[in-house]
């Protein structure tokens, strides 16, 4: 029998292009700040998930071993997980298994990203990701996918740049009111527009910064939670899928990935219509068409119809259905791992009311947060009640 | 024992030639940023205690991974060190045979966890004896960096 699972800390470091902290100290701010929160101890978990990207970002190899002392990991049962970017959604999922089993009442979940040590640029970390034969002779980076997955998207459905635009002034605007984030500022379409073309049509301001920084947040089983808050957050649904990294066979307009990483969700946390019964959300934003990729594959807007959410206000913090209230990885930064789980910290603060300045207007009581990662291949979806 | 190899060699197959060109600038963190300036500006080694747990860690950290605690009380070790450990190495990491062995040490403090792996300056190892007590020999100041090649090698005390 499958157990209910709560979520009752959370906590995270400042993220920044670069810190002094190495990753087991990142970690351990992180995991200590979920602990404190939590009003636990180290000796009070049972288990403990580490989150982390590839081991070619810090320079480690071995980095979930590596990190072990700052994730308080030691002499437990320990785990590192490892789905790209999705991995710091993936990590409380992780966890999750470890308390929904019945294995653990008590579970510390730590998602840590060091992109800074890696030069000349974090993104050499993918060189080797790509097809050998076929694809790195050319050079290859991440960013020409992501550029030809944004101009299917707009070609598709005629979406114009300045409308995705709308997505990296929401979010960094948001960002404003995050203590950690690394890049909030209000700034216009017009800047977006006129920033410096990377690989068009992804310019300098569509993007997210490479970050280090570390999140963390406490699991555990019903019966301890209710012992130890008066407000759990129930992580009530989980849900992952991998495409294959055959990515020229992908549709480019669409991530069927998260489709099904959130369908699995949603069947478990009992939404049966995800857009009247979110009231948050937090998807994946390394880039701003992204955030609308992604809006549609968790069935939060139709195809095609997700910049009408910013447009419109409806995903603005104020509005019906608030996407990234953070700040996202856009404003906040984006340390890979610990990205996706400060979107899931960040909906534990917003349904427990403690989001400060960036609290939400509507009642919210239901949030999912969702990352997407790898070669670009996998969508890892959470669904959170208050 | 025989080795069989599909491909004995590898210009049976068209094969294609990369690097992943990778370089890092590490940093040493916190807690390592004060270690390494206390040996490079007074030639000692930083050790941090914890506050509950009342170990002593060498080098020093910025918590105990046991108690889960930052550890504030950080203070240069004074006692010279002791070998836990020896080895002579006579290849070298690509598998190359060298002139003359090098003795590697892991030195200890007295009632400190952890230790500085490090060269131990004798000329043969039988005149190494585990337990034996040593002190580091290091870089003038005015060259000492705050990095591990600060400390040229440990040396036996007479
Ligand atoms: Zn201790």
């Amino acid at each position: 029998m499958r157990r209910r699972v709560a979520i009752i800390g959370a906590g995270m470091t400042l993220f920044r292009r670069r810190m002094l902290e190495t990753g087991k100290e990142l970690s351990f701010e992180a995991a200590k700040m979920a602990l404190d929160a939590a009003g636990l101890t180290l000796k009070d978990i049972e288990s403990v998930v580490e989150g982390s990207a590839p081991d070619a970002f810090d320079g480690v190899h071995m980095k979930g071993e590596y990190l072990i002392d700052g994730s308080g990991g030691i002499g437990k049962p320990y785990q590192r997980v490892y789905v790209g970017g999705g991995t710091g959604v993936f990590t409380p999922v992780a966890g999750w298994w470890n308390v929904a089993s019945g294995l653990y009442d008590t579970c510390l979940c730590v998602a840590e990203e060091k992109m800074s040590p890696l030069h000349p640029h974090p993104q050499y970390a993918f060189w080797s990701i790509f097809d050998q034969i076929l694809e790195r002779p050319l050079g290859t980076t991440l960013l020409w996918i992501f550029s030809l997955e944004m101009r299917r998207y707009m070609h598709k459905y005629g979406i114009k740049e300045e409308e995705i635009a709308e997505v990296a002034v929401k979010n960094k605007g948001n960002a404003v009111d995050h203590p950690c984030a690394q890049l909030g500022a209000k700034i216009t379409v017009d800047d977006v527009m006129r920033s410096e073309p990377i690989c068009s049509p992804v310019k300098r301001l569509d993007v997210s910064p490479p970050s280090d920084g570390a999140a963390a947040v406490i699991l555990a089983s019903e019966k301890v939670a209710k012992k130890l808050t008066d407000q759990p957050v129930w992580l009530d649904g989980v849900g992952w899928t991998l495409d294959s990294t055959h990515w020229t066979n992908r549709d480019l307009a669409y991530p069927e990935y998260v489709e099904k990483a959130a369908k699995m969700a949603y069947k478990m946390a009992g939404i049966k219509n995800p857009r009247k019964e979110i009231d948050i959300a937090e998807p994946y934003d390394p880039f701003d068409y992204k955030e609308l990729h992604h809006l549609e594959g968790l069935q939060l807007a139709g195809k095609g119809e997700a910049p009408k959410l910013a447009i419109e206000g409806v995903s603005q913090r104020d509005g019906d259905m608030p996407v990234c209230p953070s700040g996202g990885l856009l404003g906040v930064g984006n340390p890979i791992a610990a990205a996706g789980m400060m979107k899931v910290c960040e909906c534990f603060w917003q349904l427990r009311g403690e989001a400060g300045k960036r609290q939400v207007k509507k009642d919210a009581h239901t949030a999912v947060a969702q990352a997407w990662g790898d070669l670009m291949q996998v969508g890892t979806v959470t669904v959170m009640r208050s | 024992m025989p080795v069989f190899e599909k491909l004995s060699q590898s210009s049976q197959a068209r094969h294609w030639n990369d690097s992943i060109p990778l370089e890092y600038h590490y940093t040493a963190g916190v807690a390592g940023e004060e270690f390494r300036r206390e040996l490079r500006d007074n030639g000692r080694f930083l050790a941090a205690k914890c506050s509950k747990c009342k170990s002593t860690y060498v080098p020093a950290r910025l918590f105990c991974p046991q108690c889960f605690i930052e550890m504030k009380d950080m203070f240069p070790i004074n006692n010279p060190g002791y070998v836990q450990s020896f080895t002579a190495v006579d290849r070298s990491r690509d598998g190359s045979k060298a002139e003359h062995p090098t003795i590697v040490a892991l030195v200890r403090f007295e009632s400190a966890k952890g230790g500085i792996i490090h060269r131990l300056q004798v000329d043969r190892s039988d005149q190494v004896v585990l337990g034996m007590r040593v002190h580091p020999l290091l870089k003038d100041k005015f060259s000492r960096t705050g990095a591990l090649d600060d400390i040229l090698a440990f040396k036996p005390l007479e």
